[in-house]
């Protein structure tokens, strides 16, 4: 639920934050195998990152600028880190021999929002996009086994799509819309904040058929729905970025199944607080029953129960982003270069700074230790 | 005063260095919160307060002017009408950085200024308006439940300075005057109440003041400094992308001078000086300056410089309008400098200035996504 200033709802007892964690130490030579895909700033411009289970980096490959959110092929094996927006190309690695085997870009009128996913074979890649002109979202499908064309566009229902993935059902793609109309040639203005319009949609893979849509509700209109995972099967997490006023009290994180409306989650006062009105990344542990949100700009992380949708845990880590689950809990990222696995943090010397998202490499195989 | 002479700045600048607070840097953080506390007090006291006052007394009497020009239409009262609406802008442009607070509450802002308005939905909208000549849209109520395209500025600016406005003096137009003033009663309804609770002491200025642990939006006074900085900082981007690079492009022959707000009125530089104006103003009337510390006591001075430079190349030669002025290449050379030193003081102020303070956000909640 909504939480207004107006409601004066009563704080809730406050979950004790975790001390900080133990002084971060330089990374080690790597060793394993890629674990998790992301982008990164460093002391020579941007690149996209692959990084082992421990965080130690296996490679990076240069960016022409930032980077943004990425997709993993089902068998683990390619990667496609996308463009933040409104950039406009979209780098594949082969995760196996650790190099970049292509890259693409979407057509003239297009440009990136900066997250996508692979369908179950592996062979399409799907792309969050702006139709600027008509200012619609579409999802861009490109080819992968035919030099990465792009074949087809489906529509998403809304405006500013930004995270989109695929359920584990392998049929449906749930969208983020995040209702904030952008244009190029405006870098970066948000240009209908009186008329925003957030949705989660979903829509069949193969068909583009839109089987459900819940918008936000009138009073948090300007919650725009950006960051999403699947964590039970069939029940979509949301994050959102709050565009109303800073003095508001809004719940940023909710979960949703097709057939009813968005729930928002209660939270104790202090949780939403400390979110600062934004939540950067959402991640679901590999069972499921556990769900990650960051917020940069409070450096928090908090993990919330799949199941009762109660906070459980609440640390501080500055300006930290990028979340995903690990083998033993969930894995974090930050704006200070230092990769959080649990308490423990591997620094990255070379001016490295994460970038808002981390994509753990996973297969499709028998059931793994719950995160 | 930033307009004083460079040496009477430097004297300035050197006499606070003596009888002044100690430069940030050298503060302890205990120290600094209550010189940033000023500092906001200083920002609200002298230039939000008073600036949106002066918003408010000018939309006041706009609602006044629009009033008797449809009591009387005449080239007189449509003079009077139009110098009121000029006088809005003005106002309004020197605040216009100040998208924060009361003015975020209840679409306020976008119901002022619906811009950039990338489809012309304002002026195809408020045509349709006048068109259907529906007296349900005179009332005030249902023209809040319009498009928020139709209920500001540029709106109103159409009725004033669009197609057809001819007619108002002439009294052959006297529906659109009376939608024209139920908009000019919309624009000062949205006005008076960011004012009011501005200066309500209990509102968003006591948000501010009162920074600390327990303050939902602002956890210390740095804070507050910091989110008036990036204010500013974003208007001067807006000013430099938006509103100067889009208008000139490449050069005079691809030039669009409809590109930016305001120019129906002929009001399109007088709204971008003021923008600038209203930067400077909040730096010389917070005394952002003072917070510097010595080894980068000269970037409040560089900055307002260049805004000046920029304000100053942009307001000569006066009179002649935008298309005249675009096509001319000297001109057009020095709106572009004007363009370049508004960017660089955006750098300075957005980048330079928060880091000079010690107010530097992380890489991601700098600009998250």
């Amino acid at each position: 639920m909504a939480i207004s200033r107006r409601t004066g709802l009563a704080a809730l007892a406050a979950p004790a934050l975790l001390p900080l964690a133990a002084l971060a130490r330089p990374s080690a030579a790597p060793t394993g195998r890629p674990a998790f895909v992301t982008a990164r700033r460093d002391g020579t411009g941007h690149a996209a990152a692959v990084l082992d289970a421990s965080g130690h980096t296996l490679l990076t490959e240069r960016l022409a600028a930032r980077g943004h959110g990425a997709a993993v092929s089902p068998d683990g094996r390619r990667a496609v880190v996308f463009a933040r927006r409104p950039g406009r190309f979209a780098l594949v690695l082969d995760l196996e021999r650790q190099a970049r085997i292509a890259r693409f870009a979407p057509p003239p009128g297009r440009h990136f929002y900066g997250h996508g996913l692979f369908s179950p074979d592996g062979r399409l890649v799907y792309a969050t996009e702006n139709d600027y002109e008509a200012g619609r979202g579409v999802l861009g499908v490109y080819d992968t086994s035919a030099g990465h064309r792009r074949v087809g566009e489906l529509d998403t229902h809304g405006v500013g799509p930004h995270e989109a993935v695929l359920m584990r059902d392998g049929r449906t793609i749930a969208v983020a819309n995040g209702g904030i109309e952008t244009h190029p040639e405006y870098p970066r203005r948000k240009l209908n904040l009186g008329s925003m319009q957030p949705s989660l949609v979903y829509l069949e893979r193969t068909t583009g058929g839109l089987l459900d849509r819940a918008p936000a509700p009138p009073r948090l209109r300007r919650l725009s729905i950006r960051h999403i995972a699947e964590a039970e099967a069939g029940t979509i997490w949301f994050g959102g970025r709050y565009e109303g006023p800073k003095t508001d009290r809004v719940a940023l994180v909710g979960r949703h199944r097709r057939g009813e409306d968005l729930g928002f989650l209660r939270a104790p006062r202090t949780v939403y607080e400390a979110m600062r009105g934004y939540v950067g990344s959402i991640a679901a542990s590999r069972d499921g029953t556990r769900v990650a949100a960051t917020s940069p700009r409070g450096g928090r992380l908090t993990v919330w129960d799949g199941r009762s949708g109660k906070v459980l845990e609440m640390r501080r880590i500055a300006d930290v982003c990028g979340v995903a689950p690990g083998e033993r809990g969930f894995v974090a990222s930050d704006g200070k270069g230092r990769v959080w696995i649990g308490d423990e943090a591997i620094a990255h010397g070379d001016r490295a700074r994460w970038d808002n998202h981390l994509t753990a490499v996973t297969t499709a195989g028998p059931a793994e230790t719950a995160a | 005063m930033y307009a004083a002479a460079a040496g009477a700045a430097a004297g300035a600048a050197a006499a606070l260095l003596l009888f002044g607070p100690p430069p940030a840097a050298a503060r302890t953080a205990a120290q600094a919160g209550p010189v940033f506390a000023r500092a906001a007090d200083r920002a609200i006291d002298r230039v939000i307060v008073p600036g949106h006052a002066e918003l408010a007394a000018a939309t006041g009497g706009l609602a006044v002017a629009m009033s008797g020009l449809c009591a009387g239409p005449s080239e007189r009262t449509l003079e009077a009408a139009r110098a009121s609406f000029a006088r809005v802008v003005v106002a309004f442009s020197r605040v216009e950085l100040l998208r924060l607070g009361p003015a975020r509450e209840d679409d306020r802002f976008e119901r002022l200024f619906f811009w950039p308005d990338r489809r012309g939905r304002g002026r195809r909208q408020v045509e349709a308006l006048i068109a259907r000549k529906d007296e349900a849209t005179l009332e005030a109520a249902a023209l809040r439940r319009k498009s928020v395209a139709v209920q500001g500025l540029l709106a109103l600016e159409y009725v004033l300075a669009g197609k057809g406005s001819r007619g108002l003096a002439g009294g052959t137009a006297a529906f659109r005057c009376r939608q024209g003033l139920t908009i000019a009663r919309a624009v000062d309804r949205s006005a008076r109440r960011i004012h009011r609770e501005w200066a309500d002491p209990e509102g968003f200025a006591a948000v501010m003041r009162g920074a600390g642990p327990d303050n939902p939006v602002y956890r210390t006074h740095g804070e507050v400094v910091a989110d008036l900085l990036g204010a500013a900082s974003e208007q001067l981007r807006i000013v430099e992308r938006l509103k100067l690079i889009r208008m000139l492009r490449d050069g005079p022959e691809t030039a669009r001078p409809k590109a930016a707000p305001f120019r129906r009125s002929g009001l399109a530089r007088a709204s971008i000086v003021a923008n600038l104006g209203g930067v400077l103003r909040l730096l010389d009337e917070a005394a952002l300056r003072t917070l510097l510390p010595a080894s980068d006591a000269g970037l409040a001075e560089r900055i307002a410089s260049e805004l000046r430079k920029a304000r100053d190349d942009l307001s000569v030669p006066s009179g002649a309008g935008l298309p005249a002025l675009l096509s001319d290449p000297g001109t057009h050379r020095r709106f572009a400098a004007a363009a370049a030193r508004v960017g660089a003081a955006a750098s300075l102020l957005g980048e330079d200035f928060p880091r000079a303070l010690g107010l530097v956000a992380g890489f991601n909640s700098l600009d998250g996504d």
